[in-house]
């Protein structure tokens, strides 16, 4: 453990983000008589720092936490325990004006672009919102943003007064992105911000995502179970397995040269678009374990097709193998 | 909404694909004859109401023993100038149904419009805080649910008495109980939709969200069952006019015509036929328009 905090100590100050030993777990109750009888460790001690500036790929397949960890770095959660630090202050420890005004510094952009619009308010008034909220500039100024965001996410100004059913799910994306870019935040969870989307659309809403953060020098939190998505956008990227993070690493080095056997496993998933390249595919078997009742020892010990006596004995810690390549597996050394 | 559609006519260069919620509904809602006939009866009967003292052509309380049960004017003895009949005492009878429907339907839309934003209200206030207060509300709710309407109201009628505002309390006790089931359930499916949460990270107050997503959201569903409240509730108060605890005679009602004319049915039939009729009239013309606005509004809900 002393080792994990470290991790994240020794960052040097230029991170943005500073998420520390995060864990999120949900009660189970008994239905009847209200009673927890056991809880759901969907996030149980993530630790990793975002630098300003860059984008940090979180990738894992569905159920493992991804979207609970974003929704709690950004205080939409409770957390059980752990700390995230914005700009070296404790989000969860604000109360009433301070944490309505770091709100204006992080915001979230979701998956579901049919759910993420109220369907009863004009997406002008939907993207104007968060100005109404914190008071900022007069109806025509606010006005004049909602059109001015409108042009950058690629719509046009006359889309203020539309409703949301008019739009397709790649124009509501861009909506979504405009709403969350309104009050010019720092950081920004992106939450599977394409995996509902047409591939053609994808690489759109991408690049717009690529070309906003240059622009506005934006931070993101880039959620996604896509492995060629993570490699088009991510600066860095930790792959969570059931909860925990298993693999931290630079684009590079964990495209590159991935450690772990559950990276290795996604990576291997990764199709290639050449019908000579013969690869080995690791396939494996079962379902993602019930975060109810993760296994004991290594999380993935179930489906690790390396693992050893040893692993379903004692759980690895995230270790740095190598300089900025962080492992936890028992046969990783 | 209208500085809205301001900002939308500035800014629309073509503002003929505008499409607004409320066009969409109106063109799906009108696309049966049935609604477009139930809405007409509907307003008839409001306008009646509203306008009674013009539309009557007597006094609804001046008697006449010499014209004591006179027929409807195509009947025998009776003349155009009481087109459907007098009563006992020599009262109009048309005056009295359209005075009537001033009584039932003031007293329906009333209770239903109060129990309507008193449900929503602890709907709401039950889908979005705690447990507790949630629990409480709910079993309120069942209780009053489980009550037998008819014996509330005699009792209650029985201890305080009966009057305007009496019947109408008495009716918004018992109608506001479905208006908070719906709301609550609306709000409970509606607070972890996405749209909740990216207001939230916006910074928005829960009153805010409570009053500016939510609220519009469920209004479709929360007219849907006012309509057939109001129903109920011009039922409702027949029947306890009726039974005599609802508003008192000489004002015109048609439960209290009602029980008046049922006496005299075989030999005077359209002292109760004619209130009787209205009362079908209005009850249908307001279910079929819930029915019909319920179709209307509910693939939008989808949306």
């Amino acid at each position: 453990m002393g080792k994990q905090t470290e991790l994240t100590a020794d960052k040097d100050n230029n991170a943005l983000i500073q998420v520390q030993n995060l864990a999120k777990y949900f009660p189970v109750d008994d239905g009847r008589r209200r009673r927890v009888v056991a809880w759901v460790k969907a996030v149980d001690g993530i630790s990793f720092a975002i630098q300003r500036g860059k984008t940090f790929g979180l990738v894992g397949e569905s159920g493992c936490g991804k979207t609970t960890a974003g929704r709690t770095i950004i205080r939409l959660m409770e957390p059980t325990h752990g700390t995230v630090l914005f700009e070296g202050k404790d989000i969860h420890s604000l109360k009433g004006q301070e944490l309505k005004a770091i709100r204006r510094d992080m915001q979230i952009i979701f998956q579901d672009p049919y759910s993420s619009l109220d369907p009863r308010v004009p997406i002008g008034k939907s993207i104007s919102e968060g100005l109404q909220i914190h008071a900022i500039g007069t109806k025509r100024e606010r006005r004049e943003l909602v059109m001015e965001m409108l042009c950058k996410v690629g719509l046009e100004p006359y889309h203020a007064g539309r409703y949301p059913h008019q739009f397709s799910g790649g124009q509501r994306q861009r909506i979504g992105i405009a709403r969350a870019l309104a009050l010019r935040p720092k950081f920004i969870v992106a939450d599977e911000p394409v995996s509902a989307l047409d591939v053609s659309v994808q690489s759109q809403v991408l690049n717009l995502l690529k070309d906003l953060q240059e622009e506005f020098d934006l931070t993101y939190l880039f959620i996604a179970h896509n492995m060629n998505v993570v490699e088009h956008v991510s600066d860095r990227v930790a792959v969570m397995y059931l909860g925990k993070i298993v693999e931290l690493a630079s684009r590079e080095e964990l495209f590159g040269r991935s450690l772990h056997p559950y990276t290795q496993a996604l990576m291997s998933a990764i199709p290639i678009a050449d019908p000579e390249v013969r690869r080995e595919r690791i396939i494996l078997s079962g379902d993602l374990p019930s975060a109810l009742n993760p296994p004991c020892g290594c999380r993935f010990h179930t489906r690790c097709p390396i693992a050893v006596d040893h692993c379903s004995v004692e759980e690895p810690l995230l270790n740095e193998i190598e300089p900025e390549h962080h492992v936890a597996c028992w046969l990783v050394n | 909404m209208r500085k809205q559609l301001e900002m939308t006519s500035n800014t629309a260069d073509d503002l003929s694909k505008e499409v607004s919620w409320i066009r969409m509904v109106a063109s799906e809602f009108v696309r049966s004859k049935v609604n477009v006939v139930a809405l007409g009866l509907f307003i008839i009967s409001v306008l009646t109401a509203l306008f009674a003292p013009t539309v009557a052509p007597h006094d609804p309380l001046s008697q006449d023993l010499m014209k004591r049960l006179l027929p409807p004017a195509w009947i025998g003895e009776g003349t155009g100038e009481h087109i459907l009949g007098t009563d006992t005492v020599g009262r109009d009878v048309l005056s009295r149904v359209v005075f009537g429907a001033r009584i039932s339907m003031g007293i329906g839309l009333t209770s239903a419009t109060i129990a309507g934003i008193f449900g929503v209200l602890m709907g709401l206030i039950s889908g979005f805080f705690g447990r507790g207060i949630s629990d409480l509300i709910m079993r309120i709710t069942d209780a009053q649910l489980s009550f037998p309407f008819i014996i509330v109201a005699i009792t209650i009628a029985a201890v305080v008495g009966s009057g305007l505002w009496k019947l109408i309390i008495i009716l918004t006790l018992w109608g506001w109980a479905p208006f908070a089931r719906v709301a609550r359930s609306s709000v409970l499916s509606l607070k972890e939709r996405e749209f909740i949460l990216a207001s939230r990270a916006l910074g928005a107050h829960e009153l805010r969200i409570m009053f500016f997503h939510i609220l519009p959201n469920i209004l479709s569903a929360v007219v849907v069952i006012w309509t057939f409240t109001l129903a109920q509730m011009i039922l409702a108060e027949s029947t306890l006019s009726f039974l005599g605890f609802g508003i008192q005679p000489p004002t015109p009602s048609w439960g209290e015509m009602l029980t008046t004319g049922r006496q005299y049915i075989s030999s005077a039939w359209w002292l109760s036929i004619f209130p009787g009729v209205s009362i079908m009239l209005t009850v249908l013309a307001v279910n079929l328009l819930g029915d019909g606005l319920r179709d209307a509004l509910d693939p939008n809900l989808r949306v």
